[in-house]
């Protein structure tokens, strides 16, 4: 008994100093890092419990409008950026190109957790063999409808297939009061959903060649019948009578109830929830099949990532806050919240030794959409930052002159795009 | 005691009082400028900057640029509309105001401020309300005069006058300036011009049109120079769409610095930069040296 109450009092003192010993050892460190404004307050709390662990590591909090990841490139450039930061997978090739991410391969190699990440994310932050950034979640783009308009439409269930989608689209337009079928991305970003279409016609709008050099085709049929589907959308009324709206405002008016579908990111659901939307009118699926029988998009996410430009004890500060943040208890607890909270995104788990059905409880039509997602969810276009904007013009101008014909559209488009950014690569 | 007369002399105080300015001028207006051409001769690295030297080859570069020569003409096409639709409505507003004879002046000086208070941000989205093709007045009104319904902003040739027609309502300082010039006519002028039987439209254009020449000349030069710098409201109302059909070249600047998915291409922006700077005091210079010609 003397024995047993000794070993736990010298246990407890132990845990106790541990943090300390920590501390003794190591410099302190503050560490840079820029938040979202509309962050969930988990990670605040848990913010506190890591300081508390690792006392030497400090915070320099900044909360930024908008998506910090985004402003991430212009803060390295006028010299404020932090020392990490969360971005989307879509910037992170153009971050990478631009020298502006701190190679992790080294910790990665070393990190305990390495074979519990799905393979897939992990090449989406790697280039010529190096790891530039840790995944955190992965948000599949999955077929979003409003399924209380649905009901009153008396109809039953996501469109299957494109044609049915324009069938949809029709009778859940009522311009009398401002509703519309279907929202389309025509403004800024429209390579982003746009391609999206051109897979599920059975093509893609580039080739990625051996040696790394990229191949535009953007006169493949399949991207000809997805604009022509664009261009029938439209010229049928079945989309937003304002094709400048941008992403923020479509997002906003589906949770006003003013549309019946759209591309809907998993993550979105606690974004349209805020702004109202009753969670259980968000009906979540695969996207429409095309004309080619598939109904392929693309898988997202936020991934972490180090500024190339501190010194290597941020360096080890911020990795060892990023493993916090992607460890399994840590994503279980976060996931865990926001059912409490009334709101589960049904996202694809980064890890595989975490399955979301496991421990949250999801609508289970949101497990359908997300196996279909796991099976068929890609990355985005090889070349999306080098020639993303031309692809972007090419949708807009079709969508904006309905008389433009498709192809000789993009068949300008992909000459410009050669003789601007590809000559020379 | 010499070195204390000498700083307090008559020579030399007032540089002192304008030091200040002066250093402040250099640094946050000439120094930029200058900095904006140093970084336009450089393939810019933001990762390790400047990067490599190139001369002036992005200036080669931008010049074959598709998306250079679009901006370049909605841009002269943003100056035109200004001009037509905006430009005279402060003029005509201080004649308006100049006749009033009673204490109504006030008042309606007043009327004619307050829309310049309005924030642009905040006149931005209720005009995108107005052109909205869905449920905007716009439409409402076209087809009540027989016109027919349109997509406004969305439309590729509508687009650019949506953007600039805000502006008709006219007010602000311009007005103030117009009516103080117009005041500031001799009175004996115009006594003696209906003496001998000046109507009002001959009075206007015969004397206080030219009276008012060098403020006029003045906020053309401004107008002008503002116009060739639209980014605000093309940023805010379609964000340079659609398909490009209101992106100006200072919206285009902003695009290669600054979305996201541009790779950051500093260099570039800057020789675009570079370019609207010399377009426009070129322009500037040519306005003035006709203006002392014509003087």
């Amino acid at each position: 008994m003397l024995v047993l109450s000794i070993s736990m009092f010298a246990g407890f003192q132990l845990c106790g100093c541990k943090a300390e010993a920590i501390a003794a050892e190591k410099e302190a460190v503050e560490i840079v890092l820029w938040k979202q404004a509309k962050e969930d307050p988990f990670h605040d709390q848990q913010r506190v419990i890591f300081t508390e662990n690792n006392p030497y590591i400090t915070f320099d909090t900044i909360v930024r409008e908008g998506d910090p990841g985004n402003d991430y490139l212009q803060g390295v450039a006028i010299g404020s950026a932090p020392d990490f930061v969360l971005c989307s997978f879509a910037v992170i090739d153009a971050y990478i190109r631009a020298g502006i991410l701190a190679p992790l391969t080294e910790y990665w190699e070393n990190y305990e957790d390495k074979d519990k990440f799905v393979k897939n994310f992990i090449d989406m932050v790697s280039l010529d063999g190096e790891i530039y950034g840790v995944p955190h979640r992965g948000f599949p783009m999955l077929f979003g409808y409003n399924k209380a308009l649905f009901a009153d439409a008396g109809l039953e269930g996501p469109p299957k297939t494109w044609d049915e989608m324009l069938e949809y689209a029709k009778i859940l337009t009522k311009p009398e009061v401002q509703q519309y079928g279907y929202n389309m991305l025509a403004s800024q970003w429209c390579e982003w959903w746009f391609q999206y279409y051109v897979w599920q016609a059975g093509g893609d709008l580039t080739k990625k060649n051996p040696d790394g050099t990229l191949t535009l085709t953007f006169t493949d049929p399949a991207v000809i019948e997805a604009a022509e589907y664009y261009q029938k959308l439209r010229r049928e009324g079945l989309i937003q009578p304002d094709i400048t709206l941008n992403f923020e405002g479509l997002v906003k008016n589906f949770a006003a109830g003013k549309v019946g579908m759209m591309p809907f990111a998993s993550d979105w659901v606690s974004w349209a929830v805020s702004l109202g939307m009753n969670p259980d009118d968000i009906g979540l699926a695969p996207f429409p099949a095309g004309p080619a029988g598939k109904t392929t998009a693309a898988i997202s996410g936020d991934v972490w990532v180090i500024n190339p430009n501190i010194s290597q004890e941020k360096k080890d500060a911020c990795w060892e806050y990023i493993k916090f943040r992607v460890s399994k208890d840590y994503l279980t607890g976060f996931y865990q919240d926001l059912e409490a909270k009334g709101a589960v995104n049904p996202d694809v788990l980064v890890r595989s030794d975490i399955k979301l059905t496991e421990i949250v409880n999801i609508d289970p039509s949101y497990e359908a959409a997300l196996n279909n997602a796991a099976q068929n969810g890609r990355a985005e276009f090889y070349g999306k930052s080098t020639v993303g904007k031309y692809i972007d013009q090419a949708v807009q101008k079709i969508v904006s002159d309905l008389n433009a014909d498709p192809l000789t559209v993009f068949r300008d488009a992909q000459e410009l795009a050669t003789n601007e950014v590809l000559e020379g690569q | 005691m010499d070195k204390l007369k000498y700083f307090s002399s008559k020579r030399t105080m007032p540089w002192l009082f304008v030091l200040p300015g002066l250093i402040f001028t250099l640094f946050f207006r000439y120094y930029p400028i200058i900095r904006a051409f140093w970084i336009s001769l450089f393939d810019y690295d933001i990762a390790n900057p400047p990067g490599i030297f190139i001369w002036f080859k992005n200036y080669f570069n931008i010049i074959k640029l598709q998306e250079f020569k679009n901006a370049w003409i909605n841009t002269l096409w943003f100056l035109v509309l200004t001009v037509i639709i905006t430009f005279f409505i402060p003029i005509i507003q201080a004649i308006f105001l100049s006749e009033i004879k009673n204490n109504s002046t006030k008042l309606f000086s007043t009327i004619y401020i307050i829309p310049a208070l309005v924030p642009l941000s905040v006149n931005v989205i209720l005009w995108k309300w107005i052109w909205n093709p869905g449920y905007g007045i716009a439409n409402f009104i076209s087809k009540a005069l027989g016109f027919g319904h349109y997509t406004w902003l969305s439309d590729v040739d509508l687009t650019k006058f949506c953007i600039i027609f805000p502006g008709i309502i006219g007010g602000g300082a311009a007005v103030l300036l117009y009516l103080a010039a117009i005041l500031a006519i001799d009175k004996e002028i115009l006594e003696a011009a209906q003496i001998d039987g000046c109507t009002g439209w001959q009075k206007i254009f015969y004397i206080v049109l030219p009276n008012i020449k060098f403020l006029i000349v003045i906020q053309f030069v401004i107008t002008t120079i503002l116009s060739l710098q639209i980014l605000d409201q093309p940023l805010q109302f379609t964000y340079g769409g659609p398909a490009g059909a209101s992106t100006s070249v200072g919206l285009l600047i902003y695009k290669t610095s600054f979305d996201a998915f541009s790779q950051a291409r500093f260099g570039r922006s800057s020789a675009i930069g570079m370019v609207l700077f010399f377009f426009i005091a070129i322009v500037t210079l040519i306005y003035l040296t006709l203006d002392r010609k014509s003087s």
